[in-house]
């Protein structure tokens, strides 16, 4: 977890971060996807208190919209975990496309 | 002549890189996530824009009769429709798990469980329940309930487009 007080001026870095240290080494590949959808977040997050807040929203709308968010989250951290199985799919396919070559190469034959 | 013996342990890497190499590049090989699937794509779509383009029209009519949860319950079932549609489509398909959990959020946050409270998670809830029921939910919680449901089906697009991307990479 990140350290630090939560503001509303740095909740979408604190989201960064969190993501960013629960990814660990897979974080590289879904960085540039999870940057801007914590940004978002973030925002939807600040709409929905400054509504309340305002009193545009009832507290049974907040609560319905707070619940839809967090939905919207765990999507947002399942598309980037996809991302990474993703990316090892293609490391996996890249390997398998090398030995192919290199096997049909020497046999003389297309073998694999 | 006495013949040499090779140790086993000279040959099995050779016998283990072999090996390997045929487990990677055999028929199929190794799939740890499922291939891009262009119809879960158009759907995904199709559902994004029908969704906004609902959303849009609450807006323009909230506060008035048109807007009334009974007048648009034929959107709910469409849509009901097209996602037990996709979901039959996305389930069939092996290695797929996390785009059978994104749709399954898809569901969740435009139809719910019907709980019309403020224990829902989605845009039903926030149309049926008592205080909107009549005339439609006000257009601020209209635009912040667009902003999640089109997070969420993002979220299940891009993976899919991360699959296609993936699999160009490597042809």
């Amino acid at each position: 977890m990140p350290e630090g007080k939560v503001t509303m001026g740095n909740l979408c870095d604190k989201m960064f971060e969190a993501a960013k240290s629960s990814f660990g080494d897979k974080f590289a590949c879904v960085k540039h996807y999870l940057k801007p959808e914590s940004e978002k977040l973030a925002i939807t997050l600040r709409m929905i208190i400054e509504a309340r807040a305002k009193g545009e929203i009832s507290k049974e709308e907040a609560a319905i919209l707070l619940n839809q968010q967090k939905i919207a989250s765990t999507a947002v951290l399942a598309a980037a975990e996809g991302m990474s199985a993703v990316a090892a799919q293609a490391g996996l396919d890249a390997a398998a496309n090398v030995v192919k070559t290199f096997v049909n190469s020497k046999i003389g034959f297309p073998l694999l | 002549m006495r013949r040499k013996i090779v140790p086993k342990s000279r040959y099995m890497p050779f016998l283990g890189c072999v090996l390997l190499a045929f487990v990677l590049a055999g028929c199929g090989g190794i799939r740890i996530i499922s291939d891009y699937d262009e119809t879960t794509d158009k759907s995904l779509t199709a559902i994004q824009e029908q969704t906004d383009a609902f959303i849009s029209a609450l807006v323009k009519s909230s506060g008035t009769e048109d807007a009334a949860f009974e007048k648009n319950k034929a959107f709910y079932d469409r849509i009901d429709q097209q996602l037990r549609q996709l979901e039959f489509r996305v389930n069939s398909i092996p290695r797929n798990e996390q785009t059978i959990a994104l749709v399954k959020k898809i569901r969740t946050v435009i139809l719910g469980e019907g709980k019309c409270s403020g224990e829902g998670t989605s845009l039903r809830d926030l149309h049926c329940m008592s205080q909107n029921e009549s005339k439609g939910p006000s257009a601020t919680s209209l635009e912040i309930c667009r902003r999640n449901i089109n997070q969420t089906i993002s979220a299940a697009l891009s993976l899919e487009l991360a699959k296609k991307q993936g699999l160009e990479k490597n042809k």
